[in-house]
């Protein structure tokens, strides 16, 4: 008995998950189809990925609230990018597309690693400025217009499926979830099972040990944050990869979610702990409502509120169990 | 209930049959004292033995489960640190509770500001005056106006103390108030609980230092287990005496130390200088040696060692090991050279309180135990960490248990365990016994025994005499920045030590 | 080092914002909704357009969308001596106020796209139709369903000019005497990903969706995606005229699902407004209070033009 307490304390994400699906799934006969369910698993692959990133940045005790920007800059640079490929092949529209994201990812990261890093600004300011700078970018690189006219191929791994048969003839499952699933695994193994993903924990845990215990905490930063700019990249170009154009004004507000999710999954903002894994029940929580109150036509002021009352309640319930713990 | 009267014995401060259950423990069983108006009543005990339960009783944080607290002979009833505060009962906490960015006068008054004519504004002009006052009355060389920040921790200890004066206390509790003060730091902070004692205010001493007891208490009260042992004068008592009531067994003498053969030369540092932090630093530690480092606070002792161990930078100055010179820009490359170093702050430098046993045993060899493709090797950490806590007698639940939950003690020993594990074979110890209880101290001084014994090299830093004197083998001892001796364990007396490390002679 | 760095970099910066050049000529300052919509991008083409035509140093800001922020900017144009402020009024309640007091300080004070209602400062507005750009969203969707069809409307509730056109779509299909079934996809709110999800899920629930008629360009490349990846035959009524919508509409593929277009002519908003402005600076006239550029229908044959 006692162990299922403690079960169920440690994985009440995992409970409120499977309530909200049932909650759904009861009130709404679309819900509970697999098209839907296949539809979600795709609608939360941006997420997934910013928050998989976010997870590294935030167990350093860190925060980036660039991931929206740095999506929709690598976003409408993919498709910049892609028009200058207009007979690409399938391969060939992915490699452009996961360049440009590891690219204008990797540098956004890098850079607010440097900042954070050399110059000892806060996270917080840092990515602020981050995010309002890869804003500005995108308006500029776009001229505010959206970029288009991309081959089909281009949206081959945001919007392609697979598995074609008679009642689905474009296919069932989404390329983008396959894909997700990869890459957010690697993620999830890279912290949890690497030495690197260990010293990500213990720089988190606390700078000083780790740095007595030889471990390059700037270092581990930097490359934490290149990560969290790589994965909010790949979640945009997907974003424009899906949608066939460049929006510049995408992903805006995404970080929001993003942390949420984040923090949804247990992730303290303190720093220390948290996992990539326990994370994206946070995004399945987030995806499953917004999926669940469309079915239901619940307006999209509601579904703010709503999700904002879950993410209070979660971080409630997390001080609450760790007054308990202490 | 004995009868209440005009006698002026009666007992200010009365526990009476407490007993203390949390779910699953009992944390205090029976436990009855008296304390008296212008004594200081000093609680020992090892860690565990329900001292902090008994304060936390007395001062409001906890209710007690049994038994009753009588103040001047009444029913206390206090039940918040708040009505504890009121009915002028303050507690001294080792962790000092200073608002850091405030004035001295500032925090003297905290709560309690002085207004201009009872309205809403702040009086500062009488506010410094009465906290300089005060100070002044201390004999303390602190200015009400100097921002608590800048002030040493000895300093800052004063103004906890002033604190308690302006507020016409009647009961402090102080909480190993003497744990972070040098020797010289301590004298003072004795001369102000004299004052405080001349002025009828019955102090409760909480201690792990012996010697102490001897230097200004009037009467000890042993606890273990939760229980009152027994409560001595102290004149009619020894420090051993106490000890065997605390440990429930004889204990001939608590620093272990055998006989070590010095071995070949590990390290050597050579004119090692930091710009107006130390200078002109030179020495040599041995296998087989503990190589004991004294010197009051700001004598530079954890500078020094910072700097071996590449946590901090240097001027100038050459360090060798095994013979060879090594450049360490930070701590990876001491390490890599099987450098270990145990901070003296371990809650701050030392641990990552909310990881596991296991995590922090392994942190520093993850590097050097990776699989292929910097994967973990799970099965080494588990069985390593397993093999380490049998071997240390590190009393934890298991290896999977969060470190913040085991006593200093034993949260010491995994820090030792993490070096040894990473094959250090010189380790720094800067105040390795800082905090922990006697039993502890005993066991952990026998590890470093046989670590020094299978030819490893320990450099100790230490504030307590008689730990340095107990342990070393050698004693260096600085004095502002500079080597002012060096004593063999035969030679070395707590007179000449303290002559070294406090007067100016000479050089 | 750093923190010289620092210094220089935030020196470079200033002295940079006190070397732009000023001009001599009449100055009007224009406040537009936000360069982060295409719409509003090309308005302001129009107007650097027309300025220059007309001898105009026009001084164009964003507003955000933000009443707030559009308060500032007029106060500021104001202060730095423009002769007129021109300025779409997405936010009415919230820039009154600042509107009324130029107006007051002898600044004239214009509005395109929308304006505000509660108050007579304005001199003239030029705008779209948007309830009329509705009722043409209306009839394309009539005219592409069939008889009790199922046909969607993707909206934005927060701004005026989206509300003007679900309102003439609404009044047009109700009225139609096809009995067709409104199907709410939902609220956008102007992130083309957002409407990819609304869209399929709308499409989940209903895969006999026939048409659906999206107030803004970005909800239509969202419904797209959505219907192309459902395998679903829903035709789609863009609104805007954005140059993506004409490349879809053109396109093989896409122009099977995207088939019509209701566009306004930003360029002729941003034209118009600036002339009007010209007019009055010079005449004290302006040719009308309210001037609508009407929105008409692109399709397939037209779009190329």
């Amino acid at each position: 008995m006692s162990k299922i307490k403690i079960w169920l304390e440690k994985n009440m994400i995992i409970l409120f998950l499977v309530i909200l699906c049932v909650g759904f799934g009861l009130s709404n006969d679309t819900f509970r189809t697999s098209k839907n369910l296949f539809n979600l698993t795709s609608q939360m692959a941006i997420n997934a990925l910013l928050s998989a990133g976010l997870t590294y940045v935030i167990i350093l005790g860190g925060i980036d609230i660039s991931v929206g920007s740095v999506a929709a800059l690598a976003g409408v640079i993919s498709c910049i990018v892609g028009l200058k490929f207009p007979n690409m092949s399938t391969l060939g529209g992915i490699v452009i597309i996961i360049a440009s994201a590891v690219v204008v990812g990797g540098l956004c990261g890098l850079f607010n690693g440097v900042v954070i890093t050399q110059f000892n600004v806060v996270p917080m300011i840092t990515t602020l400025a981050t995010m309002t700078m890869a804003r500005g970018l995108t308006y500029i690189v776009t001229g505010g217009t959206a970029v288009f006219g991309l081959p089909t191929v281009f949206s081959f791994l945001g919007a392609g499926r697979l598995i074609k048969n008679g009642t689905s003839p474009n296919g069932i499952i989404p390329v983008v979830t396959l894909f997700t699933i990869a890459v957010v695994f690697m993620m999830h193994v890279l912290l949890s099972k690497t030495v690197f993903g260990r010293h990500v924990y213990a720089s988190g845990s606390n700078a000083n040990v780790a740095h007595l215990s030889g471990i390059s905490v700037k270092k581990v930063t930097l490359v934490s944050h290149v990560l969290c700019g790589i994965m909010a990249a790949l979640g945009g170009v997907l974003v424009a990869s899906k949608l066939q154009n460049g929006q510049p004004g995408a992903c805006d507000g995404y970080e929001m979610y993003a942390i949420a999710s984040t923090v949804l999954g247990g992730t303290s903002l303190a720093g220390g702990s948290g996992s990539v894994a326990r994370a994206m029940f946070g995004v399945a929580i987030i995806a499953v409502i917004n999926n669940g109150m469309n079915l239901l036509h619940i307006s999209s002021y509601w579904q703010k509120v709503v999700i904002g009352t879950i993410i209070l309640l979660a971080v409630i319930l997390d001080m609450a169990q760790k007054k308990k713990k202490a | 209930m004995k009868a209440k009267g005009p006698d002026t014995m009666e007992p200010y401060l009365r526990v009476k049959n407490i007993g203390k259950t949390f779910p699953g423990v009992i944390a205090l069983n029976d436990v009855s004292a008296d304390f008296y108006a212008g004594e200081v009543h000093a609680l020992v005990g090892e860690n565990g033995a329900g001292k902090s339960t008994l304060i936390k009783i007395i001062s409001g944080v906890y209710t007690p489960t049994e038994g009753e607290v009588l103040l001047g002979g009444q029913a206390a009833g206090i039940e918040t640190p708040r009505q504890a505060l009121d009915k002028g009962i303050a507690v001294i906490h080792q962790e000092l509770s200073i608002a850091n960015d405030l004035t001295v006068a500032e925090n003297i008054f905290l709560g309690e500001e002085p207004r201009i004519k009872g309205g809403m504004f702040l009086d500062r002009k009488k506010m410094n005056a009465d906290a300089q006052k005060v100070l002044d009355f201390m004999k303390v060389s602190i200015r009400a106006g100097d921002v608590a920040r800048r002030l040493t921790a000895a300093q800052q200890q004063m103004v906890e103390i002033a604190k308690v004066i302006t507020k016409e206390t009647k009961i402090v509790i102080m909480d190993e108030p003497t744990s972070s003060l040098s020797e010289h730091e301590i004298s003072s902070l004795f001369e102000q609980v004299a004052i405080l004692k001349k002025r009828g205010v019955a102090v409760i001493y909480i201690t792990h230092r012996l010697k102490e007891l001897f230097m200004i208490c009037d009467k000890v009260t042993v606890m273990r287990d939760g229980c009152v042992v027994n409560t001595f004068k102290i004149d009619g008592v020894t420090e051993r005496e106490i000890v065997s009531n605390m440990v429930g067994r004889e204990m001939k003498d608590y620093y272990v130390r055998t006989v070590h053969t010095k071995g070949r030369e590990m390290l050597r540092v050579e004119n090692l200088s930091m710009e107006g932090v130390f200078k002109n630093i030179s020495f040599a530690a041995h296998s087989g040696e503990i190589l004991g480092i004294y010197g009051l606070i700001g004598a530079g002792r954890t500078e020094v060692m910072e700097s071996i161990f590449g946590a901090r930078g240097v001027t100038s100055g050459k360090i060798f090991v095994e013979g060879k010179e090594a450049r360490f820009s930070s701590p990876r490359d001491a390490i890599a050279s099987s450098i270990g170093l145990v901070t003296e702050d371990r809650r701050r430098t030392g641990l990552m309180l909310d990881a596991l046993v296991k995590d922090n045993m392994v942190l520093p060899s993850l590097v050097q135990h990776q699989k292929r493709g910097g994967f973990l090797d799970i099965k080494w950490e588990t069985e390593t960490a397993a093999e380490y806590v049998e071997k240390m007698k590190v009393k934890t639940p298991s290896i999977n248990t969060v470190i913040r939950t085991l006593s200093g003690g034993n949260q010491q020993k995994v820090i030792l365990a993490k070096w040894m594990i990473a094959n250090s074979n010189i380790l720094i110890l800067d105040e390795p016994t800082r905090g922990i209880d006697v039993n502890a101290k005993a066991e952990f001084y026998t590890l470093m025994n046989a670590f020094v014994e299978n030819g490893g090299c320990i450099m100790a830093v230490s504030s307590e005499l008689p730990e340095i004197m107990g342990i070393s083998d050698r004693i260096l001892v600085m004095r502002e920045g500079l080597i002012s001796g060096e004593l063999s364990h035969d030679e070395a007396s707590e007179q000449g030590i303290i002559e070294l490390a406090s007067l100016h002679s000479g050089i | 080092m750093k923190k010289t760095f620092g210094f220089m970099m935030a020196v470079v910066l200033i002295a940079a914002l006190f070397v732009l050049p000023a001009a001599a000529a009449d100055k009007v300052g224009f406040i537009v909704g936000s360069r982060e919509h295409v719409f509003y991008t090309l308005i302001e083409k129009g107007i650097n357009a027309a300025a220059k035509d007309l001898g105009i140093d026009a001084v164009v800001l964003d507003g955000n969308l933000d009443g707030n922020v559009t308060s500032d900017h007029i106060n500021n144009l104001v202060a730095e001596g423009c002769k007129a402020v021109a300025l779409s009024c997405n936010d009415p309640g919230g820039t009154t106020p600042a509107m009324e007091a130029a107006d007051r300080e002898g600044v004239p004070v214009f509005t395109f796209d929308c304006t505000s209602t509660q108050t007579n400062v304005v001199k003239s507005f030029v705008g779209t139709d948007n309830v009329e750009g509705g009722r043409l969203g209306g009839r394309e969707t009539v005219r592409l369903a069939s008889a009790g069809a199922k046909v969607g409307i993707i909206n934005y509730d927060e701004p005026q000019s989206c509300l003007d056109r679900r309102a003439g779509w609404e009044e047009i299909v109700k009225a139609s005497d096809k009995n067709l079934k409104i199907i709410e996809v939902g609220n956008y709110v102007g992130d083309a990903s957002k409407a990819e999800q609304l869209m399929t899920d709308a499409l989940t629930q209903n895969p006999d969706l026939e048409v659906v008629f999206t107030v803004g360009d970005p909800a239509a490349a969202g419904a797209l995606a959505a219907i192309k990846a459902a395998g679903a035959s829903t035709k789609i009524i863009g609104f805007d005229g954005n140059p993506e919508a004409k490349a879809a509409m053109l396109d093989a593929e896409n122009g099977r699902f995207w088939v019509s277009e209701i566009s306004q002519n930003p360029d002729a908003i941003g034209r118009q407004i600036t002339e009007q402005i010209a007019k009055y600076l010079g005449t004290g006239k302006v040719d009308s209070e309210v001037i609508m550029i009407s929105p008409y229908i692109i399709t397939k044959e037209n779009a190329a033009d």
